[in-house]
């Protein structure tokens, strides 16, 4: 049933309030649920005079042909006219981009082309205006009404038509990847029938748990994607949790210093650590999680290792030396590659799960994607304005996303690095993120929440506050399961929407 | 000579309290023997972390002081209750006790008092860390302090931000700067301590004081303070009085000179007090006469005067330090007075022992004392007379007439026309000012009714000062700028670094003219009226704060709905007031030496101390006592033998510049040589579209084109700063006189030389006329037999005149106030 004309734009179905700049977008993916479910007619204008126009008998349901077909004249020429012209139209139109007349917003202005038919999310007119992206349009003035944004939208969407009798327009290029989230491309490589998903810790040497009066921040978080198993950051150890109890499973050794970083490979056969010794020597360090057997471990430079990714093949090692990506072989240890890019701390690296393309973030807000055959630099990813705090890749590889200090989660598409949306997730900055495979996503800030969003960025759930400020978070291979660090030291791990969590505990103590 | 606080700038006796009672308990001191004080007077311990450091001083008969803490015994009478170690008294357990210092066969005691031996207070981040940034100089501007840190850590520049500094230390870079775990590894102890490698070197090794600060903190968990953390009401720096003897030794062999260790307390407002030497900063205004180390040590270097500024945390103190030449004094001789002044500026030459030079002939008193009052020389007629003038009482009677000649309003007026950045020739202002000053309204009705003015630009004339209407900042600046003679324009960004003045005070004091309003006259567009809006805040830049008016150095007024203009200017000018009087005393004062007791004038500052606060004080109190008649100080001033000093150095004096023991010399200003030279050749200038005749010194405005002017550094009253006037001589200004057509062009065209030799046939008499004319004095003997002899062998006796006139007018002598 899809026909309806618009939907009210802020129809939120979970009832949470959605976050701020993004709030539009956010609402126009969940748009086609609405539909589906033949949710919503609210009470503005538009949706009145489309009732009275198109009458019940011209109820059509076919995508691409919308029952009252949105055109260029009828529709979007007089919305353009009352918001736009003042400075796009005329004899010197704002950055050459002239609304008045149809064949000239086809045009597109000095920066090219603004609409792609059937994709407003990638048309950069309705970015603006939607306030998605900056510059927001109209400058310095509220947003335009609901009613004229969807109708916008809506004319993007059904081709760009020029007037009632026209022939939608089609793009060559590919929609939007945010609606369609991909099986993840990895699985962990030996599911034994009977037994629990996930590699699991067997037989490790055993280490007790180093500990200390009080509690430090953690800023070493992984959970495997497979199984319930928690890794946190100890006192030159790494510790291995199970989230279901907070028992400890196992104790690996790390005493190059203090983890800054743990992960989890995709498959979740192998844990590794990024850390060291401050102000002296860095170290990146794997671990095979059923053995507990060191893999590999890496010495670098005269600080600590803040970001190190291993290649899904497990053969190639990414990680921060300062300015420097670096690209290990591990079997050699050698050096093979020293991507020098980044003017501040490399802090956030991630491998797609593919392993073809390479996010490198660092602390000044610059963020990288790399394609990683001939190590070339595939985009500059531009947008994020203080120190990026972690990237996470959606498990299918179409999709990264990256947090900042700045307080937005930003998502890119992985084969060019476009941007494809941003939106306000913690105020005061976001300090960690991951993803599940589904393509939901989870973050910490300072404002002492955990919350998780859709692919779209619409906030699903909200954790805390805590204490004090969030650290870090992690999700586990149980679905809905969400594991939470903290400035103090304390661990957390929530269940589903529940308000208090199933499991706290501190390492270390 | 007391140290001087934050909290009670002017409060004099503060630390002389303590030290008086323990006189008068060493008892017996023989004329002679030196003077035994131990500092500080009275010892409360308060908490098992609590210590104070005890120094013993020795004051010599000639008023040098010597540091005998080395040698002197310390021993509590009850030795349970407090031991010492390394000269610091440590508690041990609550009593009353005495602590008896005994040194060179003298015996003090110091009451002790121990209180709370077994708590341990908590270290707080504002009182205890960010003390340790400062003086570990993490935070200054060239460190962590710069406006983008150093490598991603950046702390605010002298600590202006201690909530900001708490969160980028612990929350910034979450797991890298602190690590509650294991404390001591923490970068914030590893770097500074250089156990890793830190750009900025070692600031302090483990075992310091600072150090053990910031582990004890770190081992608390890097709590933030809670709300009611007392704070530092003041600070107190002791001894009360250094006068430490130089570098003694002859040149390529130099010996040390003496030095003393200083010891500074703070109080806080819950009543305790703390012994803070080990966390403050020291620093020296003038290292060529004293340095001061890293752990407060001053030690003597060559004779002159420095001032020892101690900064805790984000208050600040200061204390003098005088150095004497080492060895026996030579006998100091017995000066005659003229008034107060000389008394008071006599004193402190005594201390410095530096003999002033002698007073001045007449002719010089004539020139200076004219060019000082009225901005122009004496006339021929006028120096004759008062040559020739034979009563005791002839200077003083000069100065009496000078004062009431139109053209001493002329040269103050001037003076605060540029203060006021007076920029219209229209409207009135000047005219206003004028007025007042040929009225002789007293200053502070002048500046009250100047602050509180209000209506339109043209009906009430000082409306005008507030053109900068709605820049409450800049009118917050100017004024205490003008008025206190203070600049705060730092303490926008961050609390002063080198005075007491922090964010809290800048934008307290700019609220004050925070609901001041504007609007165009409708009846006549080209007027502007300045009114009070009744509303309208000044918010603090990095909490966004509403901030209540406050006085500059002074309390929270209540406003009870008055406009807070009048309520500022009612204690900007109230004689209890310790800016405004001294403020206008030193101006006066520069006025007549080229150089305040503060200098520069409008730069009071901790760190620039006046060079006799004594003599301030008096000046100021002078002034309120005559209703701020300036004129009556002036005659003061005029009068003291300190004014009428000769150029010429005695031995002693040669390098004096702060106190006043010999004239200097002083390039003439921009106007006044202007209108001197138009004086001495008689020919005026036309200053933009003014009539002929009219003087560069009554000029309502500096925008009128001048090369002269310009070339002689006049104000063109962009700012309020007197640094606008420039009497630097350089180089275009010689060029400018020697070939420039302002001197040589009017020689041409005035008739001074015809006249003269009309009525001078002789060319001695010629010679003689004409040294007067430009000189103010006559040839000396020398000069005149040669220039006759020249003039008698030349065969044209016009074209040596010219010549003779032109080198006059072009000497240093002419061109300087000496």
């Amino acid at each position: 049933m899809f026909q309806a004309g618009p939907v009210p734009f802020s129809s939120a179905r979970s009832g949470q309030p959605a976050p701020r700049p993004v709030q539009d977008s956010t609402v126009l993916q969940r748009l086609v649920l609405g539909l589906v479910l033949g949710l919503g007619i609210g009470g503005n204008d538009l949706n009145a005079q489309t009732v009275t126009r198109q009458g019940p008998e011209k109820k059509k349901t076919s995508r691409n042909t919308p029952a009252q077909k949105i055109n260029f004249r009828d529709h979007v020429e007089p919305v353009f006219r009352r918001r736009c012209i003042g400075c796009h139209g005329g004899g010197q139109p704002k950055a050459d981009l002239d609304l008045s007349r149809y064949v000239a917003v086809l045009a597109g202005g000095s920066s090219g082309v603004v609409l792609i038919p059937g994709d407003p999310l990638q048309s950069r007119l309705f970015l603006l205006v939607s306030h998605a992206e900056e510059p927001h349009m109209p400058p310095k003035r509220p947003r335009l009404p609901k009613a004229e944004l969807e109708l916008i939208r809506q004319w993007i969407d059904g081709g760009l038509l020029a007037t009632k009798t026209s022939r939608p327009r089609i793009s060559k290029r590919p929609r939007s990847v945010l609606s369609q989230v991909g099986p993840p491309l990895r699985r962990p490589a030996r599911p034994t029938p009977g037994d629990q998903p996930g590699a699991r810790p067997r037989g490790w040497t055993p280490v007790a748990a180093q500990t200390a009066s009080r509690g430090r921040a953690v800023v070493a978080l992984a959970a495997s994607p497979w199984s319930s198993l928690v890794a946190v950051g100890g006192i030159e150890q790494v510790l291995v949790y199970d989230a279901a109890d907070g028992q400890l499973s196992g104790v690996l050794p790390f005493p190059e210093g203090r983890p800054h970083q743990l992960a989890f490979s995709a498959d979740g056969e192998v844990l590794w650590a990024a850390g060291g010794e401050a102000g002296v020597a860095g170290a990146v360090v794997g671990w095979n999680v059923r053995s507990g057997r060191r893999l590999f471990a890496i010495a670098d430079g005269d600080d600590v290792v803040l970001g190190a990714a291993l290649d899904p093949s497990g053969k190639r090692l990414a990680l921060g030396s300062d300015r420097v990506v670096r690209i290990v072989d591990i079997s050699s240890g050698k050096t093979t590659h020293r991507l020098a890019m980044h003017t501040d701390w490399v802090v956030a690296i991630g491998f797609s799960p593919d392993g073809r393309r390479l996010v490198t973030g660092d602390r000044g807000g610059g963020l990288v994607l790399w394609e990683t055959r001939q190590w070339d630099r595939v985009a500059t990813l531009t947008g994020h304005r203080s120190a990026v705090t972690g990237v996470a890749w959606r498990p299918d590889g179409r999709v990264v996303a990256s947090a900042s200090r700045d307080g937005t989660v930003r998502q890119w598409e992985s084969e060019g690095g476009r941007r494809l949306r941003n939106w306000m997730a913690h105020e005061g900055g976001v300090m960690g993120i991951a993803c599940r495979g589904d393509g939901r996503l989870a973050t910490v800030g300072r404002d002492r929440l955990a919350r998780t969003w859709n692919q779209a960025g619409a906030r699903q759930g909200e954790f805390g506050p805590l204490g004090d400020v969030a650290t870090r978070v992690a999700l586990v291979g149980v679905p809905g399961w969400l594991v939470v660090g903290d400035w103090t030291g304390d661990v957390r791990v929530w269940r589903g929407d529940k308000k208090s969590p199933a499991a706290q505990w501190r390492p270390g103590r | 000579m007391s140290p001087r606080s934050t909290t009670r700038p002017f409060a004099a006796f503060r630390s002389g309290l303590c030290v008086a009672l323990l006189l008068a308990g060493a008892g017996g001191v023989v004329a002679g023997e030196p003077a035994i004080r131990v500092y500080p007077g009275r010892v409360v311990l308060e908490g098992a972390a609590d210590r104070q450091r005890v120094i013993v001083q020795a004051v010599d008969a000639d008023g040098r002081t010597r540091d005998l803490t080395s040698r002197a015994r310390l021993v509590p009478s009850l030795p349970d209750k407090v031991r010492i170690v390394n000269g610091m008294l440590e508690p041990l357990a609550d009593g009353t006790l005495e602590l008896e210092v005994s040194v060179d066969g003298r015996r003090l005691q110091v009451p002790v008092t121990v209180r709370n031996a077994a708590a341990r207070a908590p270290v707080r981040f504002g009182l205890d860390v960010m003390p340790v940034l400062t003086k570990g100089g993490c935070n200054s501007g060239s460190c962590h302090g710069a406006s983008r840190g150093q490598r991603g850590f950046r702390l605010s520049v002298f600590g202006f931000d201690p909530t900001g500094d708490y969160f980028r230390i612990t929350r910034e870079f979450v797991g890298r700067r602190i690590d509650l775990a294991r404390p001591a590894a923490s970068l914030l102890l590893t770097k500074p301590s250089e156990q890793v490698v830190h750009g900025g070197g070692q600031r302090f090794n483990s075992d310091s004081e600072m150090y053990g600060v910031l582990l004890r903190w770190l081992k608390q968990g890097a709590p933030r303070d809670p709300k009611d953390v007392p704070r530092v009401k003041r600070l107190e720096v002791f001894p009360s009085e250094v006068v430490l003897s130089g570098a003694a030794g002859v040149e390529g062999q130099p010996a040390a000179g003496d030095s003393h260790r200083l010891v500074v307390r703070a109080h806080y407002d819950d009543g305790t007090d703390r012994d803070v030497t080990g966390l403050s900063v020291f620093t020296s205004t003038n290292t060529a006469a004293a340095v001061v180390s890293f752990e407060g040590v001053v030690s003597g270097q060559q004779r002159g005067e420095s001032f020892v500024m101690v900064m805790y945390g984000e208050n600040n103190v200061g204390l003098p330090v005088i150095v004497v030449p080492a060895g026996p004094a030579a006998e100091f001789p017995v000066l005659p007075v003229a008034n107060r002044v000389d008394e008071l500026i006599h004193g402190k030459l005594r201390k410095l022992r530096v003999v002033p030079s002698k007073v001045c002939d007449d002719s010089t008193f004539l020139r200076r004392v004219f060019l000082d009052t009225i901005g122009l020389l004496p006339g021929p007629s006028e120096h004759a007379r008062f040559v020739a003038d034979k009563r005791p009482d002839k200077r003083k009677r000069l100065v009496d007439e000078l004062l009431g000649r139109p053209e001493f309003t002329d040269l103050w007026v001037m003076k605060w026309a540029e203060l006021l950045q007076v920029r219209n020739v229209k409207g009135g202002f000047f005219g206003w000012l004028r007025k007042q000053y040929l009225a002789n309204v007293p200053m502070d009705r002048m500046v009250r009714e100047l602050l509180t003015a209000e209506g339109g630009f043209f009906r009430d004339p000082p409306a005008q000062y507030f053109r900068q209407v709605g820049k409450p900042k800049i009118l917050a600046e100017n004024l205490a700028q003008v008025f206190m003679g203070t600049r705060i324009q730092c303490a926008q960004c961050h609390n002063h670094p080198f005075d007491r003045w922090t964010m809290n005070d800048y934008y307290g004091f700019a609220a004050f003219f925070a609901q001041l309003g504007s609007k165009r006259n409708w009846e006549d567009t080209r007027e502007q009226i300045v009114f009070n809006k009744g509303s309208g805040e000044v918010r603090h830049p990095i909490d966004d704060r509403v901030m209540a008016p406050k006085f500059l150095g002074g309390a929270v007024p209540r406003l009870a709905g008055r406009d807070r203009r009048a309520v500022l200017a009612e204690w900007l000018t109230s004689a209890k007031n310790p800016w405004f009087a001294r403020n206008l005393a030193n101006i006066a004062w520069a006025q007549y030496f080229g150089r305040g007791i503060v200098d520069e004038v409008d730069d009071v500052r901790l760190s620039n101390p006046p060079s006799n606060p004594e003599l301030l004080d008096f000046l100021a109190d002078h002034l309120v006592a005559d209703g701020y008649d300036f004129r009556k100080l002036i005659r003061t001033i005029t009068r003291s033998h300190a004014y009428q000093r000769s150029t010429e150095p005695t031995p002693s004096n040669r390098g004096d510049q702060r106190n006043f023991s010999h004239a200097e010399f002083r390039r003439l200003r921009a106007e006044v040589l202007h209108d001197c030279l138009c004086q001495a050749t008689g020919v005026p200038s036309r200053l933009g579209g003014f009539p002929l005749g009219t003087r560069a010194v009554q000029l309502p405005v500096a925008s009128m084109s001048s090369e002269f002017l310009n070339t002689f550094g006049r104000s063109n009253r962009e700012t309020v700063c007197s640094c606008e006037v420039d009497v630097q001589p350089n180089l275009s200004q010689a060029l400018h006189l020697i070939n420039g057509s302002t001197t040589w062009g009017k020689i041409e065209r005035g008739d001074v030389l015809e006249q003269l030799m009309t009525r001078h046939d002789d060319p001695g008499d010629f010679i003689d006329a004409l040294y007067v004319r430009c000189l103010s004095r006559r040839p000396t003997t020398v000069e005149r037999t040669r220039l006759v002899a020249t003039v008698v062998a030349a065969p044209d006796r016009a074209e040596i005149y010219q010549d003779l006139f032109w080198a006059l007018l072009n000497s240093k002598e002419f061109l300087f106030n000496h």
